[in-house]
């Protein structure tokens, strides 16, 4: 924590930052920020919407009670986790970090190694950290979005001349989208994690770009593909707890498709699941599914379950579910010990 | 409240309440959507949705209205609303102009009730070397869409030997280690809701198991459904212990009103009753009459072809609600039963004229054993 106070104009452009990102949170994850920190201050208050968070975090900015090191720390675990695509890869080759401190201070991304603050709002995506200790090198990368939601209390007719207009009002919302590219030296697999939809051209561009950064840096000789995830199809309805909702088997000149709406999923529909039971699954060369995983020690108000989908030929992983960065580790950990 | 079928009937189209009624008590899908019942039956939608709503204010269902995600129909749950986007297709539901549309689902209060066969497990009695097992096995991968292995258990056919309570533990033992074999090569399916082997025991299979479920170094075994026939286990046995410690879901006894073998079991087999005609006297226990039937008759041919056919008293035992396995066929309860004092003494003086009469058999044999050894020997 910082022990210098913030000066006014900092903690306005923090107040701002807050502001734009609350629009962007899950009520549980802003929540857990000013519950964090009432554990060790109980002057601060937390709220029960949007609104009431926002006043109670520039009360606390204002008391220097929230910092921009709490600000970032916070971020750190909960923006860009959850909502969003992650491909997995197999583990870079291991090399001290200390010589892959020394390869990246030599490359053209200098400065961008270890950067002291990280919560800018580029148009484009933009890779904005590069982060590498003991435990990990993470990439990191920001851009700021607009999108629009319809505000028909705003709609109005405009008649002009002879001619009449019916004008639609939509909302602008400021979003903040993160990729990231992280390798746990411990873990036998990196994982990129894209929080843009998949039809946005940056999303392709970021999945080469990770490569020439890579090998920029001197981690790595060329580029990768991600480790396909079909072993995890076949297997992950079988975890215990898990939902099967629905799988896609994919064989050269067709296909099978199952889907079940009910709670608990395939299981959950006789026909369903006797069909189910009746494939072949090491028949087929290809498979996505749509699963639930219960999560672990959920917080109050927070998802009991995560749900996300497994395109095993692409090596995608699409988690549907708002979630911690624990929470998405712990399910893609899954995925990838159910793939072995 | 249990919904007076006869009266909706009056009331509502004849075949809407019927099948209504079929996939409640057959419970084999969690939900029960008003679209589809109404066209399974021909009736209009809305006659359809009235039904539903009386039988769910009974409790027999339960009234949702879910609402789905606008542009590609996926169930938003409250907490997609909280985060604000389609699991499905990512759309952020504000960017829609009406973000959801609501559907009317009634689903039933337990959810899918209904249950699937993953594994079974046959024994036979000790008269035959069950041919039945065989028949069973064909006519149950021919009944079941998917595969479910069959595990036949054999042992040799000992008569005689029947009548010892060793040989009782030894095959007793036997069928443990099998079970446990199998079991580690079982593994649990997607889709399953019940992993666990069902078991179908006769006569002197029955005896065994119960045997075996004594036995603590078996006492990591785990069944699903039991399914005794021709049962020569005592009435007064406690399978509720073995319900209630989590090892057996459900024991269902499938009597014969003309099955007298079983008496006579207790006369010539130690541990042995007549429950296979009487039922047990467990509350746990769901006790099933057969009408017609005797110690065999379970396996002919073409019982056991009905039996395991769509809504037969097997296809019931094994699949059914464990509150429906009975259909309209359950049977009494004993209110007591007491060992016949005859018994003892009766297995005594079989023992000993078995004896008298394998005696100078086996002096027999070994005088011509020796003959031949002799002969063998000189040369």
């Amino acid at each position: 924590m910082r022990s210098v106070p913030e000066s006014s104009a900092e903690k306005n452009k923090l107040k701002r930052l807050v502001g734009s990102l609350i629009l962007a949170q899950g009520n549980v994850f802003i929540k857990e920020l000013l519950r964090n920190k009432q554990k060790t201050n109980p002057k601060i208050t937390i709220g029960g919407n949007k609104a009431e968070f926002e006043k109670n975090l520039a009360a606390a900015i204002d008391a220097d009670w929230i910092t921009s090191r709490d600000v970032e720390d916070w971020l750190a675990l909960t923006e860009g986790w959850g909502g969003q695509h992650v491909y997995l890869y197999q583990a870079l080759p291991k090399q001290p970090h200390q010589d892959l401190i020394a390869k990246a201070t030599a490359s053209r991304f200098k400065g961008l190694l270890n950067p002291v603050q990280n919560v800018s709002f580029p148009n484009e995506l933009s890779l904005t950290a590069i982060v590498i200790d003991n435990e990990k090198l993470l990439l990191t990368w920001h851009r700021g979005s607009a999108w629009f939601s319809r505000a028909k209390d705003k709609d109005r007719e405009l008649q002009d001349g002879l001619d009449r207009y019916e004008l639609r009002a939509y909302l602008e919302h400021q979003d903040r989208a993160v990729v990231r590219f992280e390798w746990q030296f411990a873990k036998g697999f990196c994982g990129l994690f894209v929080q843009l939809a998949i039809a946005d051209p940056a999303h392709a561009a970021v999945k080469e770009q990770v490569w020439e950064v890579l090998v920029a840096i001197g981690a790595v000789d060329g580029p990768r593909n991600p480790v396909q995830l079909v072993g995890s199809v076949r297997k992950l309805g079988s975890v215990q707890g898990s939902v099967e909702r629905g799988t896609k088997w994919t064989v050269a000149g067709g296909y099978v498709d199952i889907y079940a709406d009910a709670d608990g999923g395939v299981a959950a529909v006789g026909p369903v699941a006797r069909t189910r039971q009746g494939l072949d699954v090491d028949d087929f060369t290809l498979a996505d599914g749509q699963f639930e995983l219960p999560t672990r020690n959920p917080l109050p108000g927070e998802a009991k379950v995560l749900k996300f989908a497994v395109h095993g030929g692409e090596g995608r992983v699409r988690i549907n579910s708002q979630c911690l960065k624990t929470q998405v580790y712990d399910l893609i950990g899954e995925v990838w010990r159910q793939n072995v | 409240m249990q919904p007076d079928w006869d009266r909706l009937k009056a009331e509502h189209p004849a075949r809407l309440v019927d099948n209504l009624r079929v996939e409640i008590e057959r419970a084999d899908t969690a939900i029960i959507d008003p679209e589809l019942l109404s066209k399974r039956s021909k009736t209009g939608f809305d006659e359809t949705k009235q039904l539903l709503s009386e039988v769910a204010r009974l409790g027999e269902l339960l009234f949702t209205e879910e609402k789905r995600c606008r542009q590609c129909g996926a169930i938003a749950s409250p907490e997609d609303e909280e985060g604000g986007m389609c699991p499905r297709c990512g759309v952020r539901y504000l960017e829609l102009e009406e973000p959801f549309k609501i559907r009317t689902v009634f689903k039933l209060p337990g959810g899918r009730r209904s249950r699937d066969i993953s594994w079974l497990v046959t024994v036979h009695g000790m008269n035959t070397d069950g041919p039945w097992q065989q028949d069973f096995s064909w006519n149950i991968a021919k009944r079941l869409k998917y595969s479910a292995p069959v595990l036949i258990f054999k042992y040799p056919i000992f008569r005689v030997m029947a009548l010892f309570e060793r040989t009782q533990r030894l095959a007793a033992t036997e069928l443990g280690e099998r079970l446990r074999a199998a079991e580690k090569q079982a593994s649990r399916r997607v889709g399953e809701l019940n992993p666990l082997p069902d078991v179908i025991l006769h006569s002197y299979g029955t005896l065994l198991f119960s045997r075996l479920m004594l036995d603590i170094r078996f006492k990591d075994l785990r069944f699903g459904r039991v399914i005794l026939a021709g049962s020569i286990v005592p009435p007064d046995y406690d399978w509720s212990q073995h319900i209630r410690s989590g090892r057996i879901e459900q024991v269902i006894n499938h009597c014969g009103d003309k099955d007298d073998v079983v008496y006579v079991a207790q006369y010539l087999m130690p541990n042995a009753g007549p429950s296979g005609k009487i039922g047990f006297l467990d509350k746990s226990v769901v006790n099933v009459q057969a009408r017609g039937y005797g110690h065999g008759t379970f396996f002919d041919p073409g019982r056991l072809r009905t039996n395991l056919s769509p809504n037969g008293s097997w296809d019931r035992f094994l699949t059914a609600p464990a509150d429906r396995v009975a259909g309209g066929e359950a049977k009494n309860r004993p209110e007591r039963w007491s060992k016949s004092w005859l018994a003892l003494p009766a297995r005594f003086l079989l023992k000993v004229l078995v004896f008298l009469g394998l005696g100078p058999l086996v002096w027999l044999g070994m005088q011509a054993w020796d003959a031949v050894r002799a002969i063998i020997w000189a040369r």
